[in-house]
């Protein structure tokens, strides 16, 4: 499939709730900073979909670590973003940005 | 807590594969923790658990339809079958009707098939049952001019060698080892309460039980001694013998058994899966005695007596062909040595030849069942392409769902993979009923074969032939999802989301084109059919040369045991027909050497004026009969006389010959007066009438030269008596046996039958072959009729709409029926002219099986054109009609 040049909003968000979470970038954790937010609530299976697309597009990465005693000693999945995500991220964030300019006055006003 | 659903939990370490359940679960468990942490009652906390577990299933799902659509190196692949398998089940089980109808036509075709191929492997296939039978040969005598008996088949006409030729066979013959032979016998058993029992008997040479590896059960077989002169008579049993007439009792070894002539010791018990090769025995019944053959006894000095079957192996490096080379000049020797019964008086040697028992036990019994597994294959196709027909139909009916599968990612392949799954498990399904069918039919087919089929005890239905059973109905699978798989997997997912459009034009003349081919199809079996029937018809109706209605006859020995001495041989034929002539109801009586409608056994030389004396006038039938048997045979003298009473033994000699004998060695001479030289009897004997032709041994073989001489003139030690009567000929049979058995206490009647039952018996094979190759051909017409019927049905449901607006715009009922039939009918016209072009040439292959029918025989071409044009239509009817019954306002609103 290769790297998409623009990514849908939803890919966008999750990448930016990846950046936000750093190191942190877990399956439960990117969900629920999703729901923080953007008041976006993703059922579980939807989430893991979203996320082995997009790791299958390139645009994420992710490694299994250690157990957690907290949560039945089960291991996570942490997620991070590659290059050529962040690379797709901001192109769509510019061309969004082209798309906007001199349409702030009208839309604001709204 | 964590049990709260150890179901889901399974179910996802399952699908995932353990590692990724792990953070699966793990997200999900401490999303239950913070929910209890948050003050979330248990229960609520449980229930979002589950939800989350049971949308990560969902998420699992579109994991591995990922993982399909993309298989990676090696990733998945039989995983992927099976659940392409368990898929494929789970339509069968969604749509029974659809499944069944396809399982049905396949199984058809299927069970044809398998039944035909169980025997054909039986018959031809299989070796024969002795060890290291590839080694095993069949020599004997051959002659001069007719060595080849089927040229394409490598086979040599082999007949019968002497005693003495055999022994120096065996001894100067490099290339074979093992020789021995045979001679068929009859144990004549003295009355024990039912009448005297004429017991099938075979003596054989030294070494013939260990050439093909026997050991008895119980006892001995022969040693050397036992084949000396003077030796004291033994006999060895066949275990069949043993236990119907002894009990299986094993104190019969050593007692002596009764018979005419010397009584026997029983010394042996064969075992129970011991059979003779049928060539041995030469159609007639497995031998229950076996005695040891005296080589020395005076019966067997002349060489003239060509009484033994030769079987031996093949000397290891040696070749059949080398074999028949070194025979040959082996013969050859023999003949300059032994000129007395290796030579013919004419100075024309006999030879020696040697076939392959194989070849030889199959004979030419291998191209009647080409032909019948032509023709199940035949149906097999009509099958495929009629599953083929029924599953692109419900290929169309699915392209949501394909579609939905391409949108989810699935590729080209896997769609593919699918389809061609699907009709795999149908037709896998389809063999098995294919099978139970093939049980049924092999059952059938025994018990309706021609007795003469070789080997026939050999056929069953076994694992050989449930492995190519196996392999034909996957095969058969794939030809008839090969067109839905490529046809739909190769569309874009659009096409397929949106259902029908453009795509349904190309459909329905694709399922045109497989709907011809199957009536192609058909119309090659139909004419297949149509040959050999109107082949069989002529047979029954040939004029045989005789009226058969209220004859029968039935054999005797002229020279019988109980005979007074210095009888001669004709004079018991004089006997046996003055005590005939007694019965009541018995209107004539005469006697002859040979009936008609049963092979001719005596090829008499004939020379006639001009001919050197060496010639060999090929194939002329020679009888022996009383005067009167044309008229009770009702067989037309057309010049000349009859024999009378007064052509005595001594002379003059006299002989009639038969048209055809006139048309082909006297060049349409005036026969009559014409005198013969017959150099077997060193005499000249005139032509004194000449008779129609008359059925010989077949009636596919016509009318063939013939030689009647007179009964005195003649002696022959077996004759057929042939009564005519008033009454219908089986109620005399009772009368007939015991004029038989006044005449010949000793022996049993024997060959008691009437002519049309002799006549019949010589039809079974091609009767056997109409009737199977019919019974093929009329279930690809059904299959064919069926596949038109429901493609057409089919495509009036599709055109629904386009019907009913036609009619709203005002159409007459009569133009929609013609817009259907003739949809119909293009197809069928299509297949019709395809099937004949087809059937044109593969009709040669029946050339051999017809009977004054030509392969390209223009009034059977015309019946199967009407049958077939016959039954289309009939096909296309009830479609045309529901197209009719179309009710425009309710199309126009049904969108």
């Amino acid at each position: 499939m290769g790297t998409s040049k623009f990514l849908g909003e939803f890919e966008q968000m999750v990448l930016l709730a990846i950046l936000h979470l750093g190191d942190e970038a877990y399956g439960r954790a990117i969900r629920r900073e999703l729901e923080d937010r953007a008041s976006r609530t993703v059922t579980h299976g939807a989430s893991y979909i979203t996320l082995d697309r997009m790791v299958s597009k390139g645009l994420l990465e992710s490694e299994l670590r250690e157990p957690d005693p907290g949560r039945g000693g089960r291991a996570r999945r942490y997620f991070r973003v590659t290059p050529s995500g962040l690379s797709a991220l901001k192109e769509s964030r510019a061309a969004l940005q082209n798309l906007w300019k001199g349409l702030e006055a009208i839309l604001e006003e709204t | 807590m964590r049990r709260s659903s150890p179901f889901l939990e399974w179910l996802l370490s399952r699908l995932y594969g353990r590692d990724a359940a792990e953070f699966v679960l793990g997200d999900a468990v401490e999303r239950f923790e913070q929910d209890l942490a948050g003050g979330k009652s248990r229960r609520e906390a449980n229930r979002r658990l589950r939800r989350e577990l049971l949308s990560a299933v969902r998420f699992a799902r579109s994991l591995r339809q990922r993982a399909e659509a993309a298989p990676g190196p090696g990733g998945g692949r039989m995983g992927g079958w099976g659940k392409d398998v368990r898929l494929a089940l789970r339509g069968v089980a969604r749509r029974p009707g659809f499944a069944a109808t396809v399982v049905l036509t396949l199984a058809v075709g299927i069970g044809a098939t398998t039944t035909i191929f169980s025997v054909v492997d039986g018959v031809v296939f299989r070796p024969l049952p002795y060890d290291d039978p590839s080694e095993l040969v069949v020599v004997g005598t051959t002659f001069p001019g007719r060595e080849w008996d089927d040229a394409t088949a490598d086979l040599q006409h082999l007949a019968g060698t002497s005693v003495l030729n055999y022994l120096d066979l065996r001894e100067r013959s490099h290339t074979l080892v093992e020789l021995s032979g045979v001679e068929i016998r009859s144990f004549l058993m003295p009355d024990e309460g039912n009448g005297p029992e004429l017991v099938d008997a075979a003596a054989v040479t030294e070494g013939f039980f260990a050439l093909l590896r026997v050991s008895p059960v119980l006892g001995r077989l022969f040693l050397p001694d036992d084949h000396l002169s003077g030796a004291p008579d033994v006999a060895v049993l066949t275990h069949d013998a043993w236990v119907t007439r002894y009990g299986g009792d094993p104190g019969v070894l050593g007692r002596s058994i009764a018979r005419f002539g010397a009584p026997v010791t029983a010394v042996g018990i064969l075992p129970a899966d011991f059979s003779p090769p049928e060539v041995v025995i030469g159609g007639g019944q497995p031998p229950e005695f076996w005695t040891p053959l005296q080589t020395g006894h005076p019966r067997y000095e002349s060489r003239g007596r060509r009484s033994l079957t030769l079987l031996a192996r093949l000397a290891p490096h040696a070749t059949l062909e080398g074999a028949r080379a070194e025979l040959r000049s082996l013969a050859d020797a023999l003949a300059v040595e032994y000129p007395d019964g290796n030579v013919f008086p004419d100075g024309t040697r006999f030879g020696a030849g040697a076939n392959s028992l194989h070849g030889q036990t199959v004979g030419t019994a291998g191209r009647s069942l080409g032909v019948f597994l032509g023709a199940s294959g035949l149906l097999l196709m009509i099958a495929a392409l009629n599953s083929a027909t029924l599953l692109l139909a419900r290929a169309l009916d699915r392209l949501r769902e394909l579609g939905v599968r391409t949108a989810l990612g699935a590729s080209r392949r896997s769609i593919m993979r699918l389809l061609l799954t699907e009709s795999v498990v149908l037709s896998i399904m389809g063999g098995l009923v294919g099978i139970a069918i093939a049980y049924g039919g092999v059952e059938l087919f025994l018990r309706y074969a021609p007795t003469s089929m070789p080997r026939i005890t050999e056929v069953a239905v076994d694992a050989r032939v449930l492995v190519v059973t196996v392999v034909v109905s996957i095969g058969a699978g794939m030809l008839a999802g090969l067109l839905p798989a490529l046809r739909y997997a190769g569309a874009a997912p659009g096409d397929r989301l949106r259902r029908g459009g453009p795509a349904l034009g190309s459909d329905s003349s694709l399922r045109a084109v497989l709907v011809a081919g199957q009536m192609a199809l058909a119309v090659v079996l139909l004419t297949g059919a149509g040959l050999l029937g109107s082949s069989f018809q002529r047979l029954r109706t040939v004029d045989p040369g005789f009226e058969p209605e209220g004859l029968a006859s039935f054999q005797v020995a002229t020279k019988r045991p109980n005979a007074p001495p210095g009888e001669r041989i004709w004079q018991g034929w004089d006997l046996i027909r003055e005590e005939t002539a007694k019965i009541p109801g018995v209107t004539q009586v005469a006697v002859t050497s040979n009936p008609p409608f049963q092979s001719p056994w005596w090829a008499p030389r004939v020379l006639v004026p001009g001919d050197p004396d060496d010639l060999v006038r090929d194939g002329i039938a020679g009888y022996a009969v009383t005067p009167g048997y044309f008229p009770t045979t009702g067989t037309e003298l057309l010049q000349g006389r009859d024999f009378r009473t007064t052509d005595g033994p001594d002379g003059p000699y006299v002989v009639i010959v038969n048209e055809a004998f006139v048309a082909e060695h006297l060049g349409g001479r005036d026969p009559l007066g014409i005198m013969v030289r017959i150099p077997e009897g060193a005499y000249d004997a005139e032509i004194v009438g000449v008779v129609e032709d008359v059925i010989q041994g077949r009636a596919q073989e016509g009318g063939r030269p013939a030689v009647y001489f007179p009964y005195t003139q003649a002696d022959v030690p077996f004759a057929q008596v042939v009564v005519r009567s008033d009454l219908p000929p089986e109620t005399l049979f009772p009368e007939l046996r015991a004029a038989s058995r006044r005449f010949s206490p000793a022996i049993p009647p024997l060959d008691v039958s009437t002519m049309e039952q002799r006549m019949a018996a010589t039809r079974t094979t091609p009767r056997f072959q109409a009737v199977l190759v019919g019974a093929f051909a009329a279930i690809a017409l059904l299959l064919a009729a069926a596949g038109l019927y429901g493609s057409l049905t089919h495509a009036v449901g599709r055109r629904r709409k386009e019907l009913g607006i036609r009619m709203a715009v005002g159409a007459e009922r009569a133009s929609v029926l013609g817009l259907v039939l003739a949809q119909g009918l293009r197809i069928s016209a299509a297949g019709l002219v395809f099937g004949l072009l087809v059937a044109l040439v593969a009709s040669r292959f029946l050339t051999t099986f017809l009977y004054g029918v030509e392969p390209s025989d223009p009034a059977t071409y015309v019946g199967v054109a009407l049958v077939l044009s016959g039954v289309a239509a009939a096909a296309c009817l009830r479609p045309a009609l529901r197209a009719t019954a179309v009710d425009p306002v309710e199309v126009l609103k049904a969108d």
